[in-house]
């Protein structure tokens, strides 16, 4: 019978040897890509972040008038700042007294309404008269179903805002709801600072607890801080040093934040600073 | 006694485990890869989305039609604008403007854009203002075009 020669015990050790190099070098090289994506990622997903809520937070500022109060005074320095937020926009399905329905959105068309957050007592109703916008403190909401034939055949669930208010809104009325809000920094239970943002809960009377928008920031005390800065209209920086701020001289509200990365190792640690300016839609001259 | 055909036996043994955590190795890299690039996408819909509202809303607003001043107080026109190409995915970027008349002043104009195929949108942005036109005495003067009244929210509808 043929015998076949078989391997000897160093031709295996050698093979065995140069395949843990070959395999250990394309694990190492695999793990090492591995942990350069996670790298990135993070860092792209923390600026992705941090972009896309400060594009939601420049949203809701621009919108403000101080001249009219969307600013509350005294409220605004340079870690926070107290502002009306717009919830709801939406159309006034009929003409009341006292209270407005809003508009219900058809599914088969582009909708012309929108809610954020659900209306509720505290909040505040405006609606469009003529040119200026009248407000009318929410007393309760109720859920209804409603048809509308003004400003457009609409039928559906909605929200119907009993106000404390005697005018009478008429059909077509633009309408929307705004409450009181907060951004501000704060240190979460984690120990990292983070941009928050907090509303006003009427039945307990105090804003509620924070919620986490942009983070986690350097601390407040590092050499690049994050924070507010507001300027007037004529370019001039407003500073909290000498007493509260004006609010209804601010034409200009400037948001820096400074997001920390952390990758791993804290050697590796990334921070990311963005910075956004909200022109203020109407502003009162400096 | 190890014979010829053991010997046979381990090394094959051996070649497939080492195959296996090769293919381990690879896809678990592949996978990281396809969830990276998918959620890059998604990103990056929410980004084209977003401009071509603002965009459209834009264009509508500066290029007011005359045909939507003879609708009637609640009526509303809802045209498809032609989908463009808006550097994401080769996918077309598909927007419809609703054009709603409140009252004789005043419309709503709400623009929906969304990316991806018809049938699965990556990512769907919608936007509203209200336009209104300075009531004028003189009716020999040219009808301006309405402008969008400030204070309305002319961000996400969501």
């Amino acid at each position: 019978m043929l015998r076949r020669a078989g391997y000897s015990l160093v031709e295996l050790l050698v093979a065995f040897a140069l395949a843990a190099i070959v395999l250990g070098a394309a694990t190492s090289s695999l793990l090492r890509q591995q942990r350069t994506h996670a790298r990135i990622l993070s860092v792209t997903d923390g600026d992705a972040q941090t972009r896309a809520a400060m594009l939601v937070l420049s949203s809701q500022l621009e919108l403000l008038d101080p001249a009219i109060g969307d600013l509350a005074a005294g409220q605004a320095d340079d870690s926070a700042m107290q502002f009306r937020a717009v919830v709801a926009t939406s159309l006034a399905c009929r003409t009341e007294a006292g209270a407005a329905t809003l508009l219900p959105d058809t599914r088969d068309t582009v909708p012309v309404s929108g809610v954020i957050s659900d209306p509720r007592p505290g909040d505040t109703l405006w609606w469009l008269a003529d040119t200026t916008w009248r407000p009318m403190p929410i007393a309760s909401v109720s859920a209804v179903s409603v048809a509308c034939a003004l400003p457009a055949n609409a039928t559906g669930s909605t929200h119907r805002l009993a106000t404390s208010s005697p005018d009478t809104v008429p059909g077509a009325a633009p309408l929307r709801v705004t409450r009181q809000a907060r951004f501000g920094i704060y240190r979460a239970s984690d120990g990292t600072f983070q941009l928050g943002y907090r509303e006003w809960n009427e039945p307990a009377h105090r804003f509620a607890a924070p919620q986490p928008v942009v983070g986690p920031l350097l601390p407040r005390n590092a050499r690049r801080p994050s924070g507010f800065r507001y300027f007037d209209g004529a370019g001039a920086e407003l500073l909290p040093s000498a007493g509260p701020i004006d609010v209804a001289r601010i034409a200009r509200i400037r948001l820096t934040a400074n997001t920390l990365i952390a990758v791993r190792s804290a050697s590796q640690d990334s921070v990311r600073a963005d910075s956004v300016d909200v022109a203020l839609r109407r502003a009162a001259p400096p | 006694m190890t014979t010829p055909a053991n010997r046979r036996g381990s090394a094959l043994v051996i070649a497939v485990a080492l195959l296996a955590l090769a293919s381990a190795l690879l896809a678990g890299a592949s996978a990281s890869a396809h969830a990276a690039n998918r959620a890059e996408e998604t990103l990056e819909a929410l980004h084209a989305a977003d401009a071509e509202c603002r965009v459209v809303l834009a264009e509508s607003v500066v290029g007011w039609r005359a045909a939507d001043d003879s609708l009637a107080p609640g009526a509303s026109s809802v045209r498809a604008v032609a989908a463009r190409q808006n550097g994401f995915g080769g996918w077309p970027v598909r927007s419809s403007v609703r054009v709603l008349r409140l009252d004789s002043l005043r419309y709503v104009l709400a623009v929906s854009s969304e990316v991806g195929p018809a049938s699965s949108p990556r990512a769907r942005r919608r936007t509203s203002v209200i336009l209104a036109r300075r009531a004028m005495a003189d009716t020999t003067l040219p009808i301006l075009s309405p402008v969008p009244v400030r204070h309305w929210s002319a961000a996400e509808l969501f």
